[in-house]
């Protein structure tokens, strides 16, 4: 089958799309030849860089209050605010310290939308608005890795279970736009090895998916509340 | 006669020092301080000099004694002295014979019977020094025609001396009005007050009520801006911009910056000739812009009646968040209002 679809992809006839499709399903097929001759997966270091996406996430909701002559509270309007789901691009550099368990040190930027939605404000009846703002967001963070000895999908794709903690930048116009805080992820994805190398330096090449929940913490939330946002990031990775 | 519509404040002298503010207003006036003309430079109106040294007159009025009236002013100005992010003081000299309003050299706090000012609790008054812009005397009367209360607690049907106090220190330290609050029109003539975040708001909160004992952020910028303390001009920031309708600038607007993070307001005015405002002693950070006409508090509480002042606009919100920087400024925000 995979012979065939090789061959088919020299076809002027055959899609590019399915040529493409192609040629990656003959890259998978050749590596477990190279892994089954070693028991560990190869090298001790890991370079990745990918992209990524992170969901909405609330950054809370605040009233603007008065004071009324009894001390009770009186609302001139409401505001919510939220980070609008944005696009990230992602690097880490991963080091082994055992079969199961690695760290690493990874590293994210994104551009998302502050928004903020002003509504019931005491005086004008003007529909709900929106301020916002684009800015500038950078995480820098540690994390440990944890492959679960059975959770291994063929030979060439180990699942993983992360757990991290970042410090989070945000800037707006070159200000710093958030008090420095930080953010948690937990969640897990896998790797795919695709190809390994008995060369010196670089052992291997492979693809790896994240899935996470990202934990806003209440130094970085407008309303002193945790909030969660997904995200899920794609990645190429060199061993070494 | 409406009580609780009953503005505080103001004198002859007091409504001329503003007067001459607004003649010459400048960009940097953050929130709404006082200011003379020095020279052709608008200086804000400050003590040069602290501890702020007070006396107290020595009579009492409709059943609190002077040293009731002290103890109760004693701890207005304990409030404001206890702001973290300024540096100003006053110290209780002794009591006085001496009355407030007399240009005596001494800043005397105490009561008057003045029944033909119906409408107002209590007025502050200067002497200026007008070659340096600094305060010389500031005496503040309590208008003894109405019922007033030193009690801790405070009293029902009673004025409260404290929050009155706090209010009129405020302008003994050069502050002038806020505009953080709101009103409406009560038949027969004057206003209620339905909240306010600003103790410098120029209407009083009912009789009976302590609520206006507490300094709100906007006080506190607005002492913080005239005496700073250490680490005022490098922890907090700034907004400045300009307000326009129809593409010109608009005189008078009153700016608010809203803090998402703790939800306090600080405003002032947009007083300078493009329609500039700036607003100090903020904390860093996002906040949010609305800019409303003034239409909670007579005009010529904050403004001369010759200003220009226009109200004829819709509250509006900036549309972009504007990120205030630690210790420095947001740079130029513009705002575009409609009319009504």
């Amino acid at each position: 089958m995979i012979t065939e679809l090789i061959a088919a992809s020299t076809k002027p006839t055959v899609a590019p799309r399915l040529a493409s499709f192609a040629v990656v399903v003959a890259f998978l097929a050749s590596a477990p030849r190279a892994l089954a001759q070693t028991t560990a997966e190869p090298g001790r270091f890991e370079l990745s860089v990918g992209a990524g996406w992170i969901g909405r996430v609330s950054l809370g909701s605040r009233d603007a209050n008065e004071v009324t002559g009894s001390g009770g509270a009186f609302r001139l309007f409401s505001s919510s605010t939220e980070l609008a789901p944005s696009a990230t691009v992602d690097a880490r550099f991963g080091l082994r310290l055992t079969r199961s368990i690695d760290v690493e040190a990874a590293g994210t930027y994104g551009r998302p939308e502050m928004r903020t939605r002003l509504e019931n404000d005491f005086e004008t009846s003007n529909a709900p608005l929106v301020a916002s703002s684009t800015i500038h967001q950078f995480t820098i963070g540690g994390a440990g890795l944890w492959y679960p000895a059975r959770a291994r999908l063929g030979t060439r794709t180990r699942l993983f279970v992360r757990g991290g903690a970042n410090f989070v930048r945000q800037v707006e116009g070159g200000r710093i736009l958030a008090v420095d805080g930080a953010t948690y992820e937990v969640g897990g994805g896998a790797k795919v090895l695709l190809t390994t190398r008995d060369a010196a330096k670089l052992k291997g090449i492979g693809a790896r998916v994240d899935g996470r929940a990202v934990i806003w913490s209440r130094a970085v939330t407008l309303d002193e509340r945790v909030h969660v946002a997904p995200s899920i990031a794609g990645s190429l990775f060199l061993r070494f | 006669m409406i009580v609780s519509s009953r503005r505080r404040h103001r004198t002859f002298v007091l409504v001329a020092v503003a007067s001459i503010l607004f003649a010459h207003a400048q960009p940097a006036f953050a929130y709404f301080k006082f200011g003379v003309n020095v020279s052709g430079t608008a200086v804000a109106l400050h003590w040069a000099r602290t501890p702020v040294r007070y006396f107290v007159n020595d009579q009492g009025a409709n059943g609190v004694t002077a040293s009731q009236f002290q103890t109760a002013v004693s701890r207005a100005f304990s409030t404001w002295e206890a702001v973290p992010t300024a540096s100003i003081s006053y110290q209780f000299v002794g009591f006085t014979g001496a009355q407030p309003g007399e240009e005596d050299g001494l800043s005397t706090l105490g009561f008057l019977n003045r029944p033909d000012l119906d409408r107002v609790l209590a007025t502050t008054s200067f002497v200026i020094d007008n070659s340096t812009g600094t305060l010389v005397e500031s005496d503040i009367f309590f208008n003894s025609a109405f019922d007033w209360s030193a009690a801790e607690a405070g009293e029902s049907g009673r004025f409260d001396i404290q929050s009155t106090a706090l209010h009129e220190i405020g302008h003994l330290s050069g502050l002038g009005h806020s505009a953080l609050g709101e009103t409406e029109l009560r038949e027969g003539g004057g206003r209620r007050v339905l909240a306010a975040d600003a103790v410098m708001f120029p209407i009083a909160y009912g009789a009976g009520t302590i609520a206006g004992r507490t300094l709100r952020a906007d006080d506190i910028a607005g002492i913080s801006d005239i005496y700073p303390g250490s680490g005022f001009r490098t922890e907090f920031g700034s907004i400045s911009g300009k307000i326009t309708k129809n593409g010109s600038p608009l005189f008078g607007a009153h700016v608010v910056a809203f803090d998402p993070r703790d939800g306090t307001l600080v405003a002032t005015f947009s007083l300078g000739s493009q329609g500039d405002f700036s607003i100090a002693g903020l904390s860093p950070g996002p906040h949010i812009l609305r800019v409303e006409p003034i239409d909670d508090a007579d005009l010529d509480s904050f403004f001369s009646a010759a200003r220009n002042v226009d109200i004829n606009f819709r509250v509006t919100y900036a549309d972009r968040i504007v990120t205030v920087p630690k210790g420095g400024d947001s740079g130029s925000i513009s705002v575009q209002v409609a009319p009504k």
